[in-house]
């Protein structure tokens, strides 16, 4: 049983991002950079099938540039068996498209019966990469999935639980599959001192960009560079919130205050 | 006539009263001054009429030390002002009403870092950290807030203001030594002194990194061992273990964190120490050195888990933080039938620490009281020390095991009051810890500073 995991550097989500004066990427200083987070939750779920099945490999699979390999590093120490880098600077601004053909293309490489990815990757809001992914394989895909509630490689198949709308819906697809994954009753476990030191011989297979022939995938260098169907072109920080007016004091007090704002400040009452 | 406002709305007033110690405190008025000048104002005032007057901060005091006998309260939450950071000098000039986490995360936000860490910085005003010296987890490697007071403007009971410098000659004979930096005189003073109105205290460089993590052992002892290890290990020359925070979980320590524990605690875990360090290179070798350390000093080193991540390290500090608040809420619970929850702050000399923990465990046996849950600042020496009595009955046979405690730790050359002060509820102890005459020698540097004994009445004396 061979899972892929798709996995992404993205800020973190506490990082008070800047914008670079193009205006259209943001400021790399002084950012701290962690493992999307629903690509932990993925990661959390392979390990847990591998656990429950008892053997397997989970493989994780990254483009990226150079920095990402940090976040491939903490994904390995949770406890993925090895990873797949396509690693290369220039893939820093890349859109989804030519990432998620990237990641196909490798895939045909690496043996898998399942393929998990976070539902979406949170530094570009964007939920893409993974269809595309399995669009490009032909591959059965669910999203959103908060629970993998089944999985009988014997016959090929896989039960997920996913959430929409307010309900729940019991999803059965057939493998290989891809996967999007929320977070569920999942907690992303810590990594272990011995898993880190464990990381770190662990093997993280290269691919150069150089080694990818772009015209077999239908792309151009200037995909590369300007995107292939989607470019940002512009990006700004929401406008600042006006500052909020925190009352103090006991309960009446504050009450008393606010009714007194709301009616001669704010003459809403 | 007085030109600020007196609330004697005892409904207002009354809430106001006690502290997160819940000893019942009782006071006739309530005062928020929003500047020095008023404070003057307000203690000239008090004074003249000998009316008492406690300063509060946040009252997360677990000593009743913000809880007043009687007078006004003043209440400092309205002087919220961050006056100056400044880079060049590495200092910060503020007033004592910013919530501590608040006041620490305007300085991080700047690129700079307070070092001082309560576990209860985000229930304690800056200024309730000041009068009461407040020390952290990473007061391992940082020492308590008083390293980081460099000058303080205070007013005194009679409206006088005092604007002190910690000197910064290196040499001085002029008089006796506790009084040679007089700013060392009013932190930790718990109110008895004057009211704080501004601090300036140093920052530091923020550090680079750090991760936290944590071991976990099969008996307290190893534990406790690993403790001294670590202490050991500080002395060689150029250590790669070098945590900034070293804290202990017992077995209920642990049994408290567990539902809510985000990794695994094993069941054979008996206790656990919680550990942080900062490091700017390699972080591997260090880790490397770690684990080496580690399984040398039998920890369960599969389940040690490391927290390199922003959010998880908030979750460990979150987990920290969810022992004291647990056994409070606990105790909580039986304030209406006489019990509550007991807390001790004894620390020793660390390399007496199995020693005294056999001691308050036996005692505790023998008493056949429940065993108490030991946690926290376990690198200093200095573990949290509490106990849960149901009821009236039980709380008296726990306070006779915790006088007994007290009265051994101070023959090991230890502390009743590592942390927290002495407030009113800690006052039987005294008694063990300094001679009489010394203790009289305190109480008459307070009466020449405060003739008329208004400020906090009833705290430590
Ligand atoms: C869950 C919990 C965990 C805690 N953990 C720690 C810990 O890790 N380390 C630690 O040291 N303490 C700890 N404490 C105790 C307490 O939080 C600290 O003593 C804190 O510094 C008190 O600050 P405060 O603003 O709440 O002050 P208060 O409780 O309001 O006052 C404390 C004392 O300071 C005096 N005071 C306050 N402000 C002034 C002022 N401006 N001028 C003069 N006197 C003043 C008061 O008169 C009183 O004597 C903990 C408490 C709780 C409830």
């Amino acid at each position: 049983m061979k899972i892929v995991v798709l996995v992404r550097q993205t800020p973190d989500t506490e990082a008070k991002v800047k914008v670079n004066s193009d205006g259209k990427t943001i400021d790399p200083n002084g950012i701290t950079w962690i493992i999307n987070p629903y690509d932990e939750f993925a990661i959390e779920k392979a390990l847990k099938i591998k656990e429950q099945v008892g053997s397997g490999e989970v493989v994780l699979l990254a483009c990226g540039p150079t920095r990402s390999e940090e976040a491939i590093r903490q994904g390995l120490a949770m406890g993925a068996d090895r990873a797949v880098f396509i690693k290369d600077d220039k893939l820093e601004h890349i859109d989804p498209f030519v990432t998620s053909k990237f990641l196909a293309n490798e895939l045909q490489n690496i043996e898998h019966d399942l393929i998990l990815s976070g539902k979406k990757v949170i530094d570009i809001e964007s939920s893409q990469i993974p269809i595309f992914v399995a669009e490009t394989l032909k591959l059965p895909f669910v999203t959103f999935v908060m629970k993998i509630n089944e999985v009988d490689f014997g016959n090929k198949k896989i039960t997920v639980d996913r959430e929409s709308e307010g309900k729940h819906e019991i999803v059965e697809a057939k493998l290989p599959a891809l996967i999007t994954c929320d977070r569920g009753d999942d907690h992303p476990r810590y990594a272990s001192i011995t898993g880190i030191m464990k990381a770190k011989k662990k093997e993280i297979k290269e691919i150069s960009l150089d080694s990818i022939d772009l015209n077999s995938l239908g792309l151009s260098k200037e995909d590369l560079e300007k995107g292939a169907r989607t470019a940002i072109t512009n990006m700004e920080l929401p406008p600042a919130r006006k500052e909020a007016k925190i009352f103090e004091g006991e309960i009446p007090e504050k009450v008393a205050a606010l009714v007194k704002a709301l009616r001669e400040e704010a003459k809403v009452i | 006539m007085c030109s600020f406002e007196l609330i004697t709305d005892q409904d207002i007033v009354k809430s106001y009263c006690t502290d997160s110690s819940n000893y019942p405190g009782y006071a006739d008025a309530l005062v928020r001054p929003e500047s020095t000048s008023e404070v003057v104002e307000i203690l000239k005032e008090a004074n003249s009429k000998k009316i008492s007057i406690t300063p509060i901060g946040n009252r997360s005091s677990l000593t009743g030390s913000a809880a007043a006998d009687g007078g006004w309260i003043l209440d400092t939450s309205q002087m919220t002002k961050i006056i100056e950071i400044n880079h060049k000098e590495k200092f910060a000039l503020a007033e004592p009403g910013m919530m501590l986490s608040d006041f620490k995360k305007k300085i991080l936000d700047e690129g700079l870092f307070y070092a001082p860490d309560p576990t209860s910085e985000k229930e304690c005003f800056f200024g309730g950290s000041i009068a009461t010296n407040a020390s952290g987890s990473r007061t391992f490697k940082y020492g308590s807030t008083k390293k980081y007071v460099r000058a303080l403007e205070v007013v005194l009971a009679s409206g006088e203001i005092l604007n002190l410098r910690r000197p910064e000659i290196e040499k001085n004979t002029f008089g006796y030594l506790p009084f040679q930096s007089m700013v060392d005189l009013f932190v930790g003073s718990e109110g008895t002194l004057g009211v704080i109105t501004k601090t300036e205290v140093e920052l530091l460089d923020k550090p680079e990194n750090f991760f936290g993590g944590m071991a976990f052992f099969k008996t307290l002892n190893e534990a406790l061992d690993f403790v001294i290890a670590v202490r050991k290990e500080l002395l060689k020359s150029g250590p790669l273990i070098t945590p900034r925070a070293c804290e202990l979980f017992d077995n209920y320590a642990l049994d408290i964190i567990r539902p809510d524990s985000p990794f695994k605690i094993p069941q054979n875990a008996l206790a656990g120490i919680f550990f942080e360090q900062e490091y700017s290179l390699d972080f591997e070798k260090i880790l490397e050195r770690w684990l080496e350390f580690l399984e040398k000093n039998n920890a369960i080193v599969d389940d040690t888990i490391v927290a390199e991540k922003p959010k998880q390290q908030d979750e460990l500090r979150r987990l920290r933080h969810k022992v004291p608040s647990t056994l409070f809420e606990e105790g909580g619970l039986y304030v209406n039938n006489g019990g509550g929850k007991i807390s001790t702050d004894w620390s020793v000399p660390i390399f007496r620490i199995h020693e005294i923990i056999d001691y308050a465990k036996k005692i505790s046996d023998e008493a056949k009281i429940q065993e108490p849950v030991i946690y926290g600042h376990i690198g200093n020496g200095h573990p949290h020390y509490n106990f849960i009595a149901k009821n009236a009955e039980e709380k008296k046979q726990i306070l006779q095991v915790v006088h007994s405690t007290c009265k051994k730790v101070t023959t090991m050359g230890g502390t009743i009051a590592a942390e927290h002060g002495i407030g009113k509820i800690k006052k039987d102890f005294v008694k063990y810890q300094y001679p009489k005459q010394l203790i009289e020698a305190m109480r008459a540097v307070k009466i020449s500073l405060d003739p008329n004994n208004i400020l906090a009445p009833n705290n430590i004396f």
